[in-house]
């Protein structure tokens, strides 16, 4: 049996309960499993930070319930213990970064759970090289360049620990080799401690190593399912303001003027399809 | 003809305290009259810190920053008209939003030009149409929004000043496949229509090959490249070595040469791609 991590029954949100007709995510219902890697897919304003922040109780359903490691979030004295198991990158680094030195920063996570201070120093050494930030240690968080201010939020949020870490958009701002090892880093936190990820994203180029996709559209979920199977539906993803990855639009233009190559969803995969049609 | 030119500009942060850091080494650039310009770098490599020199938000060590071959420090009234002239939009939109609604927010530069009333409104519907937002969000408050909802209010107060050299630091991080798509349909109708100088900072090699007329490369605060796109990319190895990337197109014709297949490198978008590969298909056909 594969073990639940996040479970969402009837959820609905709403910022404002004086408007409903702002209702940010509508009647979510889905559940996410141990040691799965999901990418939330969907368009600006189509609910995915609201989904994101109500996994660890920093928001609490209008209606419905979500349910982390088998505790109700909206129950008060199961908060402490939920976000010691699921950890969170936020969309924007500065609502992260609260103290004043980088390496405190990362530590603040840690400090909290009240670990040793060696342990504590341990996971701030590990966290910032994972993030190639150690050279910055010492600096201010605030006076650091865009990326490298989202590689200090990741490293703090890597140094938890956590059994699940959803993480909104963390490689938006990063360059592209930046964006290659963060991705590179949380699949082998999958592979080798089966950590449970959750990742918003709007690069479907990351969508498409992942186990399982979810899209949002205007606060609902719309299609659920694997890379392939999601990225099938180039259509209906299109008409919800996304798109599906290069390679696969390529394949497509190829197919339609009559070449024999199947769907890919990457690089790699249209050379190799493309190769072994013309060799 | 240039409208922005980068003289030797050094600078460094915390000028007097132990984090005192040189940034920016020595950088001469050039900006011509209606070109589109895609600044690329690492991450830290100072292309934000560049592009804030470009309207005098800040002022180099050494070295100067000419508008129209004139300092743009040579006195307050040229700085003033400087931040009029040339539009910029940072790389978060929280450093930019701060009025209590996207209105206001979006109508304070054409305030600050002095703008008639009726001129402000207009240009605040406009800006929001440009950036594909109903004309509903105009009353919330902007920091009510969703991350890209935010990005692109604050690119909508940057086109409302109409500036003649619009400067937009990655401003496609962060809005959804079709926003970016609209964002770049954007920047290139805004050029076509009002002959400007674009100069943008992007991670997102697609959106680089999709419209930049040339490509200035910072590394470790030198520029060290600058060039056409397709001269630019076509320098593969030394970009990837600088921790920078290729168009997803050129990827994959890099790697199908690799196999050794005979099909063109300086190939840069999903249609150029898929249109060499037919051509390639077609004549290995016989046909
Ligand atoms: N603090 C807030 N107060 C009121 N409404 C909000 C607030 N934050 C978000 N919203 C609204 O809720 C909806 C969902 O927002 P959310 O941030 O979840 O979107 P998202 O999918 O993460 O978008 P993006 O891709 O732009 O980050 C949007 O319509 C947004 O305007
Ligand atoms: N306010 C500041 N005080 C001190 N140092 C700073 C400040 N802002 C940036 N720096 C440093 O200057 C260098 C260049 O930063 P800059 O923001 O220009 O980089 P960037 O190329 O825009 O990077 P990114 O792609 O991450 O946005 C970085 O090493 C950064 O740490
Ligand atoms: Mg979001
Ligand atoms: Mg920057």
């Amino acid at each position: 049996m594969k073990n639940e991590v996040l479970r969402f029954d009837n959820v609905t949100f709403c910022y404002d309960t004086e408007r409903p007709e702002h209702t940010a995510v509508r009647d979510l219902s889905f559940s996410l499993y141990e040691g799965e890697f999901t990418c939330i897919l969907g368009h600006n304003g189509s609910g995915k930070s609201t989904v994101a922040k109500l996994c660890n109780a920093l928001l609490l359903p209008t209606s419905g319930t979500v349910t982390a490691y088998g505790l109700d979030t909206a129950v008060e004295a199961n908060e402490n213990e939920i976000r010691r198991n699921v950890g969170m990158v936020f969309q924007n680094p500065d609502n992260q970064l609260v103290a004043t030195i980088v390496e405190d920063d990362v530590a603040f996570g840690p400090e909290n759970l009240g670990l040793p201070r060696e342990e504590i120093a341990a996971r701030v050494d590990e966290a910032l090289r994972l993030v190639g930030m150690t050279e910055f240690r010492k600096h201010e968080p605030h006076r650091l360049s865009g990326g490298q201010k989202q590689r200090v939020a990741i490293a703090g949020a890597l140094a938890m620990q956590t059994r699940c870490l959803v993480l909104d958009e963390p490689t938006a701002m990063l360059d592209p080799q930046g964006r290659q090892e963060v991705m590179e880093a949380l699949f082998k936190l999958k592979r080798e401690l089966g950590i449970t990820v959750v990742l918003v994203t709007h690069f479907m180029s990351e969508a498409v190593a992942a186990d399982r996709v979810l899209v949002m559209n205007d606060g609902k979920l719309c299609m659920d399912g694997t890379p392939r199977e999601v990225f099938a539906h180039s259509e209906e993803l299109s008409a919800i303001g996304l798109a599906v990855p290069k390679p696969l639009e390529i394949a497509r233009t190829l197919r339609q003027n009559g070449i024999p190559i199947d769907d890919v969803l990457t690089a790699d995969e249209l050379a190799q399809a493309f190769y072994n049609a013309f060799t | 003809m240039a409208v922005l030119t980068v003289q030797n500009l050094c600078y460094g942060y915390a000028k007097g305290t132990p984090f005192e850091k040189a940034v920016l080494h020595d950088v001469c650039c050039t900006f011509g009259e209606g070109e589109i310009v895609a600044v690329i770098g690492h991450t830290g490599s100072g292309k934000s810190t560049l592009l804030q020199h470009l309207n005098g938000l800040l002022k180099p060590d050494s070295g100067d920053v000419l508008l129209d071959g004139e300092s743009i420090y040579r006195s307050k009234a040229a700085l003033r008209e400087c931040r009029f002239r040339v539009g910029m939009c940072f790389q978060y939109p929280e450093q930019q939003l701060f009025e209590s609604t996207v209105r206001d927010d979006i109508a304070f530069g054409p305030k600050n030009q002095k703008l008639a009333a009726d001129e402000i409104d207009r240009r605040v519907k406009e800006s929001l149409a440009y950036v594909g937002l109903r004309e509903s969000y105009a009353d919330k408050s902007p920091f009510d929004l969703s991350g890209g909802e935010k990005r692109r209010v604050a690119i909508a107060g940057v086109l409302a000043m109409e500036p003649e050299v619009l400067i937009l630091d990655e401003p496609s991080a962060g809005l959804d496949p079709a926003g970016k798509k609209a964002l770049l349909k954007l920047i290139t109708d805004y050029h076509a229509q009002t002959g400007s100088t674009v100069i943008f900072v992007s991670h997102d090699m697609d959106d680089v090959a999709e419209i930049a007329d040339r490509v200035l490369v910072l590394s470790k605060g030198r520029a060290v490249m600058s060039g056409t796109t397709r001269e630019v990319f076509a320098r593969a190895d030394e970009l990837l070595e600088m921790g920078l990337g290729l168009p997803e197109a050129t990827s994959v014709m890099l790697r199908l040469r690799h196999e050794g297949l005979d099909v063109p490198t300086d190939v840069f978008t999903a249609e150029e791609a898929a249109a060499a590969l037919l051509a390639f298909a077609r004549k290995g056909a016989g046909v």
